[in-house]
């Protein structure tokens, strides 16, 4: 069987103030203890499966994988080398600040580093509360190429507090000339509970009107497309053969299995997750082996919701059988006519218009189900 | 029974002020109900009784009782319910009694439904026992109320009867003053049978029960009878006496109360207000009977999902069997679909039936903002009710349009009396006359629009009196107005459930505040959403509601996915409870806004 294989890594230097991920700032002390303990999971993990699994991808995400000492993450990676796939793609997201950390983790069998730079002007790092500089990011990325990686990709934020289409034009610009190999383009979005929310709510955000987001989003279309890059997904663009293969696994609705706190795995049509904090998943795991918090098993339709959900997202669209489902088909028509949804050749996929309201049309696509 | 030990009193009071306590006490002294049997108002049966803490439906029962002198007595009681809603039920039962125990909360004083059941129970002649309850409580105001009760009544100290109906203080006085005060009935036993039915019940398994009371004659067991209004033939298959559950008797003679059982399959043929007699000997004219009841406001239920149709036409059905003052007939909304326009007697009556609705048939519904029943009369001469504003006919068709009004009272503290002159004035009210019932309580009477009372106005009676104010009123007629029909439309089309009739002079106002509350309720969409409100071709007040430039979801990878999908369902679902007006999505709130609009 074939998998990909997730290792959440959930220490940061600090908190982002958008931030509602895992992670955990300034306990980087404990980052032994929980390596151990991912290892002990993984092993627990490895042995439930009736033949060895087969990892295509293996991707280390946050957090900031890159906060810990490499020589940790290598623990894990050796810890089931038998079971990655010679040619597999091997992920780690990165602060721009750990890049002394590059040459290692290079060396350790990473062939793909994801840079969290967000933006090239200092004016939307400081936005965003990030505390690296623009310069900072564009020296961690010429550390990366130098190190000896030849697959990188560049995450972006667009609509950071006071930012105008102009300055955003400009961070993209920037991003462009250093030609990574993958781009991820996200709008800032406000979850709730976050630091930004709160500001919100209390007005003290100012975030750009959803004209200037729409606006910021279709300028990175276009300018990506026309640099070369492909849009594959809602928030992402990759030179030829670049696409995450560890993402495109999710998308194209594989099986994966997720290790760490809060790590979801997907096996068997059955969904579960792990405890999201930290010491619960060390005490869970030193005491018993396992972590998960919940799992579920999907309904017929639950799994079809998701694969309409993923599948929509996805540049290259779904398939038209999905959509001639007779509880779909009606708004799939009228979708057609608001020129939200289009069918090109066997497939059917959002239009321009239709990738801004990509929810919406989803939402209203499945109303009937 | 010997007539002469015979008494028929009713318990009525002002909403709260303790009758339903009060009956626990009399039954428990005259050990109607064992210890075993006995919980706080026991009579309030019905589960929505017993939540909400009020009666809803009178209630009559039999008490048989050892004076202290060792004769026995037959106590009927009948206790009613204090909201106005169901003020009809009070008037019935008066009816069957002679006499009234006027119950006054010590602390609160004399109320405005106090002043309006003494005049009701001396339209019907009753003999009134003042009686001032609560005086445990620590506010007890015994004094002020004794004033009260001589300037209402010009009673003296020594007739009314101070008691606690929670602490069963003063409950002997007041049985002795009901035996020795309370005349006996009178009537010929063996005159030709007259019987009154003064409330009726439907029994799933029995068919209707009608509560009788027999002014003349003897209603035996197995006779045959007939109904006066529809000149229809039974026979009195089971007749009885009321305890908590019905005891059969032989026969009830003049004087009496009891039911009675006959076969009768619907409760419109047993109309409460009907006289029995006899087939064989029928008395030659009825009893005089009542006014009907009438419902006062009206609103359109629909099911929230167009399967529930059907359901909810048994449900109503079913709440009619028990209810006749619930009226239905089905209408369509072009909003809302397949539903039923229901008259009620007021909003809390309304308030019930939603609730039933919901708890006993698990039926979601839409109820569109309550209106009243207006008479119009058109240019072609001919007259029509109008109970939906959605039909009103075209303006250039009208004639005039009447309004129900109201013979409304309000009792305050006099501090607060100008607060109260402006809320009516505001409400289109026409002062009348204002009365003193002690030098610091005024009785103002208006005639007030009851279009103009169906929302929210009884809260804000409250909230600037500081919670003293109460208020009743009674339909007095339909008065022609300066009305016109607001309309509703989003993006061009009518929206025909939020369609209203309004004064003219309140017409800018009320459209503005419509548009304003709506455009906060519906969600934005793809594309633009505009509500007008308009009279006739005139749109005199406009909203947007801006649409979605950006809905996107930022992530989605492995640990999204659950999250995604689970918010996914949770819209979908919502959009199952929205209702489609062309291609606008509009929740159901947004059908209640009226309900909540500050003007
Ligand atoms: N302190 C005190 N409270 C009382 C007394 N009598 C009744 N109450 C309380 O007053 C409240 C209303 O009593 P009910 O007997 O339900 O009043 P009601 O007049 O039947 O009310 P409706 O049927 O709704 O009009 C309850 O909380 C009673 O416990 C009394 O003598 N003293
Ligand atoms: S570095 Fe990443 S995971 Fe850590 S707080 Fe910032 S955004 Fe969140
Ligand atoms: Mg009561």
């Amino acid at each position: 069987m074939h998998l990909g294989l997730y290792i959440h890594i959930p220490f940061c230097h600090s908190r982002c103030p958008y931030c509602d991920f895992a992670f955990v700032v300034g306990k980087n002390h404990m980052a032994n203890r929980y390596t151990d303990a991912v290892i002990v999971e993984m092993q627990n993990r490895m042995q439930a499966f009736g033949t060895p699994p087969v990892f295509n991808t293996l991707y280390f995400g946050g957090g900031t994988p890159s906060a810990i000492p490499p020589g940790q993450l290598n623990q894990i990676t050796a810890s089931v080398k038998s079971a990655i796939a010679p040619d597999a793609e091997i992920t780690a997201e990165a602060n721009p600040n750990d890049h002394k950390h590059f040459e290692k983790l290079y060396e350790y069998g990473i062939n793909r580093l994801s840079l969290g730079v967000q933006a090239f002007t200092d004016r939307a790092l400081k936005a965003l509360g990030r505390f690296h500089t623009a310069s900072d990011a564009i020296v961690a990325f010429q550390a990366a190429r130098d190190v000896g990686f030849e697959n990188i990709s560049i995450d972006l934020i667009y609509g950071a507090p006071g930012q105008v289409p102009e300055e955003w034009a400009k961070s993209l610009q920037r991003a462009i000339e250093l030609c990574p190999e993958h781009i991820s383009v996200y709008g800032l979005t406000i979850e709730p509970q976050t630091n930004f929310a709160r500001r919100f709510q209390k007005g003290q955000l100012d975030v750009p009107p959803e004209t200037d987001q729409a606006e910021m989003y279709m300028y990175a279309i276009d300018r990506l497309e026309a640099a070369g890059y492909t849009h594959y997904e809602i928030s992402n663009f990759a030179r030829p053969g670049f696409a995450s293969r560890h993402n495109l696994n999710y998308w194209h609705d594989r099986p994966y299995l997720g290790i760490g706190l809060s790590a979801h795995s997907y096996l068997d049509n059955c969904r579960s997750w792990n405890v999201r904090d930290l010491t619960t998943y060390m005490q869970h795991i030193e005491a018993t082996g396992y972590a998960v918090e919940r799992e579920e098993k999907l309904t017929p339709t639950q799994h079809f919701l998701e694969r309409i959900m993923l599948g929509l997202r996805q540049r290259q669209g779904l398939q038209a059988e999905f959509l001639s489902h007779p509880k779909i088909h009606k708004q799939y028509i009228a979708m057609v006519n608001q020129h939200l949804l289009e069918q090109i050749d066997n497939r059917i996929r959002l239009t321009r218009r239709g990738l801004l309201l990509a929810d919406l049309v989803c939402t209203e696509l499945v109303r009937e189900l | 029974m010997n007539l002469q030990n015979i008494r028929n009193f009713s318990i009525i009071a002002h909403i709260d002020h303790g009758k339903s306590t009060l009956a626990d006490r009399l039954l428990e002294q005259t050990q109607t109900l064992s210890k075993f049997q006995m919980q706080d108002q026991v009579l309030d049966s019905m589960d929505l009784e017993r939540e909400r803490g009020i009666t809803i439906k009178s209630h009559a029962i039999r008490m048989d009782y050892t004076a202290p002198d060792g004769q026995i007595y037959e106590l009927n009681l009948i206790d009613t319910p204090g909201h106005v809603d169901f003020s009809y039920e009070v008037s019935r039962s008066l009816t069957a009694c002679e006499g009234a125990l006027l119950l006054v909360d010590a602390a609160q004083g004399v109320e405005a439904q106090t002043v309006s059941n003494v005049l009701l129970a001396m339209e019907h002649d009753l003999f009134i026992i003042p009686v001032i309850n609560k005086i445990d409580l620590p506010g007890a105001e015994v004094d002020r109320v004794v004033m009260q009760l001589h300037d209402l009544l010009g009673v003296e100290e020594e007739e009314i009867v101070k008691i606690s109906a929670k602490e069963g203080i003063g409950i002997d006085k007041l049985l002795t003053a009901i035996i020795d005060e309370i005349p006996p009935p009178e009537g010929n036993p063996d005159a030709p049978l007259k019987a009154l039915i003064f409330d009726s019940i439907f029994d799933q398994y029995r068919g209707v029960v009608a509560y009788v009371r027999v002014f003349d004659g003897v209603l035996k067991k197995n006779m045959p009878i007939r109904l006066f209004s529809t000149h229809q033939n039974y026979d009195a298959e089971e007749i009885g006496t009321l305890k908590l559950k019905r005891i059969k008797q032989q026969s009830l003679s003049a004087g009496e109360v009891g039911y009675l059982i006959a076969g009768i399959k619907d409760l419109e043929d047993a109309r409460v207000g009907d006289t029995v007699t006899g087939s064989a000997n029928p008395a030659p004219h009825p009893l005089p009977g009542y006014k009907e009841v009438k419902s006062m406001v009206f609103a359109g239920l629909y099911p929230v999902s167009s399967d529930d149709f059907e359901n909810l036409r048994s449900a109503l059905e079913k709440l009619h069997l028990n209810d006749a003052s619930l009226s239905y007939e089905p209408e369509t909304s072009t909003a809302l679909g397949f539903g039923f326009r229901c008259g009620f007697l007021g909003l809390l009556h309304m308030e019930i039936v939603q609730e039933r609705l919901d708890r006993e048939f698990d039926i979601d519904i839409i109820t569109t903002v309550p209106n009243v029943e207006y008479r119009v009369r058109l240019t072609s001469g001919e007259q029509i009710d109008v109970q939906n504003p959605a039909e009103m006919p075209p303006a250039g068709n009208i004639e005039d349009i009447a309004e129900p009004m109201l013979d409304a009272q309000i009792l305050v503290p006099s501090e607060y009396v100008g607060n109260i002159m402006r809320i009516a004035q505001d409400r289109r009210g026409h002062y009348r006359t204002t009365e003193y019932i002690d030098p610091t309580r005024a009785l103002l009477r208006y005639d007030l629009p009851l279009s103009e009372i169906v929302l929210d106005f009884y809260d804000r009676l409250k909230s600037v009196s500081r919670g003293y104010a109460s208020f009743d009123y009674e339909y007095k007629k339909h008065q022609a107005a300066d009305l016109v029909k607001l309309d509703l439309l989003i993006n061009g089309e009518p929206l025909d459930a939020l369609s209203a009739i309004v004064h003219r002079d309140k017409a800018y106002e009320w459209g503005r505040a419509l548009c304003q509350k709506l455009k906060l309720l519906i969600p934005r969409q793809l594309f633009e959403v505009v509500i007008q409100a308009a009279i006739g071709a005139k749109v005199i007040s406009r909203e947007t509601v801006r649409p979605f430039r950006k809905n996107v979801t930022a992530k989605c990878y492995g640990g999204d996915i659950t999250r995604k999908r689970k918010l996914l369902e949770r819209q979908k679902e919502g959009k199952k409870r929205m209702k489609q007006v062309g291609a606008v999505e509009i929740p159901q709130e947004a059908f209640l806004a009226v309900l909540q609009m500050e003007m």
